[in-house]
């Protein structure tokens, strides 16, 4: 690894790994295993780095590996995840990263609820509707990065959406 | 285009998965630029708590439906256990008398008429018996140095008279 590579490296990591630690937590409902997994993508696009040569943009790049090993890691412990996701979940009072007053204003129970009915999607629907709305990915991205059709794509966002404003209307 | 979008064209083209037709329709309709509005509206809120707010943690506590799965198998299990113990190893090991036929329960039965109406306290047929034995013991040509073969005997079988002294 050239010393130029080796910046970007250390560029990417400081840049990007709050982010991968979000989206991780967000496909995987547990930020304890969120952080052994951008770990272990960050090992991974190392390696990848040193055999293939730095991606061109290293932000679409690492999360496609790290929706990937998400993947992996939710085939891998279904049955831990089962416990998981049956259990209750509560909402621990971390650093506010950049609130807005309007999120400011959502309620803990309908924040609870938001939780619940995100974590109750299908894998799919969850992936998608995170890199669309919440990664700002194009829809040919989306579909690209997780090898599915424009039509599918389009499917599952709309029925995660559709399951998600759901939550919203009973409120 | 003149028709109102569906909920589905709506988010379509919220996700910028729409065509400009629809974006043009919903510029120049108000009931759908409302619903559009209101859809961005809810997505900036789900957004919000998912990108940006607390994180939830999941609180371990034992719950039911934690516990349901391994209560039904297992005890789907122990009642298999049971049939097998019930079929396979119980019937096996339990000795069950083979049915009596009419005719031997009456013989049976009369057997056992005649042992309690009997004086000695042994049925006609078993003081038969007893009698032939006693017979039998005298028989043959070793009968004087038989222990066993009684003057009764002797006298029984006919071998000497009732009043008859061996002496």
């Amino acid at each position: 690894m050239s010393v130029k590579s080796a910046q970007d490296y250390e560029d990417a990591v400081s840049c990007h790994t709050a982010r991968l630690r979000r989206l991780c937590g967000l496909l995987l409902g547990d930020s304890q295993e969120a952080e052994e997994v951008v770990q272990e993508v960050f090992v991974k696009a190392l390696e990848s780095e040193r055999r293939q040569g730095p991606p061109a943009d290293w932000g679409p790049w690492l999360t496609r590996i790290a929706v990937n090993t998400c993947r992996d890691r939710r085939r891998a412990g279904w049955w831990q995840r089962f416990r998981q996701w049956t259990d209750q979940i509560e909402l621990v009072p971390l650093a506010d990263r950049g609130l807005t007053p309007e999120d400011a204003a959502i309620s803990g129970e309908e924040r609870q609820r938001i939780w619940q009915a995100f974590r109750a999607l299908p894998d799919r629907q969850r992936e998608v509707f995170v890199l669309r709305h919440v990664e700002d990915w194009s829809g040919p991205e989306i579909a690209a990065a997780l090898g599915l059709s424009a039509g599918t794509v389009k499917r599952h966002l709309f029925r995660a959406v559709h399951r998600m404003r759901a939550i919203l209307g009973d409120a | 285009m003149n028709r109102c979008l569906t909920e589905r064209r709506l988010v379509h083209l919220q996700a910028g998965l729409g065509d400009p037709g629809e974006q043009a329709h919903v510029d120049g309709c108000p009931a759908c630029a409302g619903r559009f509005e209101a859809l961005t509206r809810d997505l900036d809120v789900l957004t919000g708590v998912l990108a940006r707010g607390p994180m939830p943690h999941p609180r371990p506590q034992p719950s039911f439906r934690r516990w349901a799965p391994a209560v039904a198998g297992t005890g789907a299990l122990a009642l298999a256990a049971l049939l097998w113990v019930e079929v396979a190893v119980w019937r096996a090991v339990t000795y069950v008398p083979p049915s009596m036929r009419p005719e031997e329960a009456s013989a049976m039965l009369t057997e056992v008429s005649l042992a309690l109406f009997s004086l000695n306290g042994y049925s006609v047929a078993a003081a038969e018996d007893a009698a032939e034995e006693d017979t039998n013991v005298c028989d043959g040509a070793d009968w004087l140095v038989t222990t066993s073969c009684t003057p009764a005997r002797l006298a029984h079988a006919g071998i000497v008279s009732a009043d008859e002294d061996l002496r």
